[in-house]
């Protein structure tokens, strides 16, 4: 995949850091490679813009931080989904799941006229 | 919820990106990266890392200050909701806490919004503080001053034409026109007569077709009219084709040229407007006065230029117009017309309403001081489990905010009902009081004095609360009531609240006396089982003038014969109505002009039988009497002051006064009987010298036959059945001649007091609640007082203390504050009389009957208030005292 196809739309990334805090506490790096991993490293998380993202969702109180020990035995700022973070989340999902239907329906093979 | 201690945003960031760093190059080198070259592509990976640290500092500082926000709503959510509970558990302090602060608030927003409608809005013209109304005062060396007095033609022309700090001037007059046609009944309708300046002076155009032209506002112009929204809504079904369609007032095809706008009645209830057609040629004597005058002055011009330019033609009037010189004319700011003497009252229940506020404050404050010291326990506790003073006080700062908050509903509520009440009852008690309801900026206030309110009653125990609890449980589980302090303070609150409320309930005393004194003031006529109601005769349908007089007694003899009628006559003004007034000539002095003396008097042209109708005491001499004919010797009864003032110590009787009818002549009446002072305006009106003349002589001994009278019937036949006869008979009579202005005497003389009655019943109303807020207060802080002796009280009476003394001890505990707040209220209410005085008539400011009985009174609300619980201590059997 070309590197501008791996770049993503616009606000997705907010959603998908949601998403992988909904299973629980990370630490900034490991929100960035567990998106990479799961999906196939198909989307490129750059700090550049993960870390913003972060802090504007905590501004917004979608989440929560606190300090703790990381893997590498050093004080680490992780991240966990607060009350409204889920709520948000759920939000997005219906929303993406109802944009995936429409584009699909004009995009996709063999998908309705 | 647990703190999480942060580094500052500064370090969060560093820290956060290096241990991302750190994170990537261990798995790099993982990859078998060289430790060099992954640390390098580590960082390459964030790009323009500088400012990318700078927007997650910038991004971070904000969610701090977010997140402060946050977390201070979350504790107010909590504080209220902790408030709320902890109110449910003591609904009968919630309850009457609300109710008392409820009832104070209420009273408070209901005074303001009056003020807010009466007083605050601007006049609804454009740029309203350059509208002025004109008059003159009257200073005529028979020693009356007449501070407003309107102005004479040629005085009018005379600033319209030569003024410089007006924009514009008009002139009008009111009076009224009879309805005809349109096949349903006649009705008259009040008018005014208006130059053409007035529409544009007060920026109103018509809503409808135009206002009418100066080419119309000349002598014997065109028959044109304007009408008023509501006239034309009511009578002529809103029809859109109104304008140029030809209607009838007073027998004249009139065209109507316009309508104005919804709302707008200039001066009050006014239906229709007319051109005034006034210019040099027929503005008539400087000396007859008979024109209001309304003025927008010039931009950049003030009050103040206006004042000091209307010096310069007084000055000049009375050098060049010898009879001016009585005359001085000057302006008011129309604002300041329309309000008129609402603020005086205002100022009054103003003060009344803030004292109640204070005196339900003091209340509220006591019983949470009490409930502060029953929670004595529970603050321990929390302050042991670690909670802040700051975040104590707050939360009981939230409870008296959420007390304070349902109050101001309750208060809402109670203003809203009430204001309606005072509306319906007496939309004339004040101007503009029928405008009045709860806007934006009394809701505004109500707010206001809502946090105003909580800081008042709750500041001080949550202070207290705050301050001592030593956070020893072991005190706190012992039934603590009250330290010393708060005992004392309690007591210094009980002495305030008797000594406002003593000041409310003097004041109001002082109101009510004046009131009943007006209301026992000698009318000086017989106001009951009378019906009284205007009729006009207008010129086209009755073209002849001397045949007047004898139509009205047509008229007034069919009424006479109706069953039940005891009798019936008619007058130009009936008492209570207001009056004419006109300069005379006296014979036995010299005449008015070459001596510079003015003489003036009310004029009332009555048909026969008046005086006995009305039921107006005769003093000397005869009143009217059939002989006293059109060409017969021309007579006039005077009022008492008339007779006093212009021929003291000797009979009025046989005297001549008359008016001057041209250059040289003046038309001597002879006095041939002396009545009571009539009341021309209010009862506490200073009687004005009054002349009658016979209705018959109309015309020869006053300037004209007049059109319109008040006629007067008394009948003891109830005025449901009365009235459809006498409608039935005019309409006999004439069927085009409307009765308008129905009422019954008692309704006019009622109506007359309407200003002073309701100002009577509210400040009544405040005072009521004042004395039983008090009552309540002392009775509160006896009985706890009282609980909290229990042992005390068991110990006397074990140690074989008699009943009595148990009583006198908790009596003399009790009434010791109200003594001294009495005194204090008596030295208050001496200062807050100023208040009251000018409202006062009949009764002194420092009426010893008031302020001797009152606070009399307050003492027995005390004693009363003591009594309850002293009798509850004697009961207390000293076993169970002693085993607490």
């Amino acid at each position: 995949m070309s590197r501008s196809g791996r770049k993503l739309l616009h606000g997705t990334l907010d959603t998908l850091i949601l998403k992988t805090l909904s299973h629980g506490p990370r630490h900034g790096y490991a929100i960035g490679r567990w998106i990479e991993e799961r999906t196939g490293d198909a989307i490129l998380v750059e700090e550049g813009s993960l870390y913003p993202a972060l802090y504007r969702l905590e501004k917004k109180g979608l989440l929560a931080s606190e300090w703790g020990r990381s893997e590498l035995e050093r004080r680490a700022k992780f991240y966990r989904l607060t009350e409204r973070g889920r709520a948000a989340l759920e939000a997005e999902t219906a929303e993406w799941l109802r944009f995936r239907h429409a584009v699909d329906a004009i995009l996709a093979p063999g998908g309705r006229r | 919820m647990k703190r999480v201690v942060r580094p500052t945003v500064e370090r969060e960031v560093d820290e956060e990106f290096d241990h991302h760093v750190e994170m990537r190059v261990r798995d790099l080198v993982a990859e078998g990266w060289s430790r060099e070259d992954a640390q390098r592509e580590a960082e390459r990976r964030f790009g323009d890392i500088d400012r990318l640290k700078a927007d997650c500092r910038d991004l971070g500082t904000r969610r701090n200050v977010e997140m402060e926000r946050r977390l201070w709503w979350d504790e107010v959510r909590s504080d209220v909701r902790w408030a709320v509970r902890q109110l449910r558990r003591a609904p009968g302090f919630a309850a009457i806490t609300v109710l008392t602060l409820g009832v104070a608030i209420g009273a408070n927003t209901a005074v303001f919004s009056v003020v807010n409608s009466v007083v605050l809005q601007p006049l609804p013209f454009p740029e309203p503080e350059q509208l002025s109304a004109v008059w003159t005062r009257y200073l005529p060396p028979s020693g009356f001053d007449i501070d407003k007095f309107v102005l004479s033609g040629p005085e009018y022309l005379d600033i319209r034409d030569e003024s410089r700090t007006v924009e514009s001037i008009g002139a009008f007059q009111t009076g009224t026109r009879a309805l005809t046609g349109e096949d349903v009944a006649a009705r008259r309708v009040r008018v005014g007569f208006y130059s053409v300046e007035v529409s544009s002076i007060l920026g109103v155009v018509p809503e409808l077709g135009r206002w009418f032209t100066a080419e119309e506002d000349v002598p014997d112009g065109p028959d044109v009219v304007v009408l008023s929204h509501a006239l034309w809504q009511e009578r002529f079904g809103a029809d859109p084709r109104i304008v140029g369609r030809s209607i009838t007032m007073n027998g004249v095809s009139t065209e109507v040229v316009g309508v104005m706008p919804e709302g707008f009645s200039f001066p009050r209830e006014t239906m229709a407007w007319l051109p005034l057609g006034l210019d040099r040629t027929n503005a008539g004597s400087r000396a007859s006065h008979a024109y209001s005058v309304v003025a927008r002055i010039a931009p950049g011009m003030t009050q103040a230029d206006l004042d000091a330019e209307l010096e310069v033609f007084a000055d000049r009037w009375a050098a060049e117009y010898e009879h001016n010189v009585a005359h001085f004319p000057w302006a008011q700011p129309l604002h300041t017309e329309v309000v008129a003497d609402a603020p005086r009252t205002l100022r009054v229940l103003g003060a009344a309403v803030a004292l109640v506020l204070l005196i339900a404050c003091t209340n509220v404050a006591n019983l949470l001081l009490a409930r502060g010291e029953r929670r004595h326990g529970e603050v321990a506790v929390r302050r042991t489990l670690g909670a802040g003073r700051a975040r104590i006080t707050r939360q009981l700062v939230t409870e008296s905010l959420v007390l304070a908050a349902a109050a101001a509903l309750v208060g809402l509520a109670l203003a809203a009902g009430g204001l309606r009440a005072l509306v319906a009852m007496d939309a004339e008690a004040l101007p503009r009081l029928d405008t009045v309801g709860l806007d934006a900026t009394v809701l505004l206030f109500t707010g206001g004095l809502c946090i105003l309110t909580a800081l008042l009653f709750g500041v001080v125990p949550a202070y207290l609360a705050g301050r001592r609890s030593s956070p020893t449980l072991a005190t706190s589980a012992s039934r603590a009531v009250g330290g010393r302090r708060s005992a004392a303070l309690r007591r210094i609150l009980v002495t305030g609240e008797v000594a406002l409320s003593l000041v409310v309930v003097i004041l109001a005393g002082l109101v009510v006396r004046s009131f009943d004194a007006l209301t026992d003031t000698d009318p000086r006529m017989d106001p009951e089982s009378l019906v009284v109601f205007s009729v006009t005769m207008p010129a086209a349908e009755y073209p002849e003038v001397e045949e007047l007089p004898e139509t009205w007694e047509r008229l007034l003899d069919r009424l006479r014969a109706l069953p039940g009628v005891a009798r019936a006559s008619a007058a130009t003004s009936l008492p209570f109505t207001g009056m004419a007034q006109w300069d005379f000539q006296l014979d036995d002095r010299p005449p008015r002009g070459e001596g510079d003396v003015a003489w003036n008097a009310g004029i009332g042209m009555v048909a026969s039988d008046y005086f006995e109708t009305l039921g107006i005491p005769l003093l000397e001499g005869r009143t009217f009497s059939d002989g006293d004919r059109r060409d017969g010797a021309l007579v006039s009864v005077v009022s008492e002051t008339m007779a006093t003032r212009y021929w003291p110590g000797e009979s009025a009787l046989g005297k001549r006064f008359g008016y001057r009818m041209s250059e040289d002549s003046v038309a001597w009446m002879s006095i041939v009987g002396v009545v009571a002072d009539p009341v021309t305006g209010r009862l506490n009106d200073e009687p004005y010298p009054y002349v009658y003349t016979p209705h018959a002589q109309s015309g020869i001994s006053t300037y004209y036959v007049p059109r319109t009278l008040q006629i007067a019937i008394r009948s003891e036949v109830g005025e449901e059945t009365l009235l459809p006869a006498i409608r039935r008979t005019t309409a006999e009579f004439d069927p085009d001649l409307p009765l308008y202005r129905v009422r019954t005497m008692s309704d006019v003389v009622s109506d007359s007091l309407a200003g002073p009655r309701v100002t009577t019943n509210l400040l009544g109303t405040f005072a009521t609640i004042a004395l039983l807020l008090a009552a309540v207060g002392i009775y509160g802080v006896v009985s706890y007082s009282v609980a909290g002796r229990t042992r005390e009280i068991g110990v006397r009476v074990a140690l074989g203390a008699e009943r009595s003394e148990i009583t006198r001890l908790v009596l003399s505990e009790g009434t010791r504050p109200v003594l001294v707040g009495v005194v204090l209220g008596v030295g208050g209410a001496w200062f807050a009389t100023r208040l009251v005085e000018a409202l006062l008539y009949g009764v002194e400011a420092t009426d010893p009957l008031t302020f001797v009985t009152l606070p009399l009174v307050l003492v027995g609300v005390g004693l009363v208030a003591s009594l309850l619980p002293a009798l509850r201590a004697t009961r207390i059997p000293p076993t169970e005292a002693l085993r607490e």
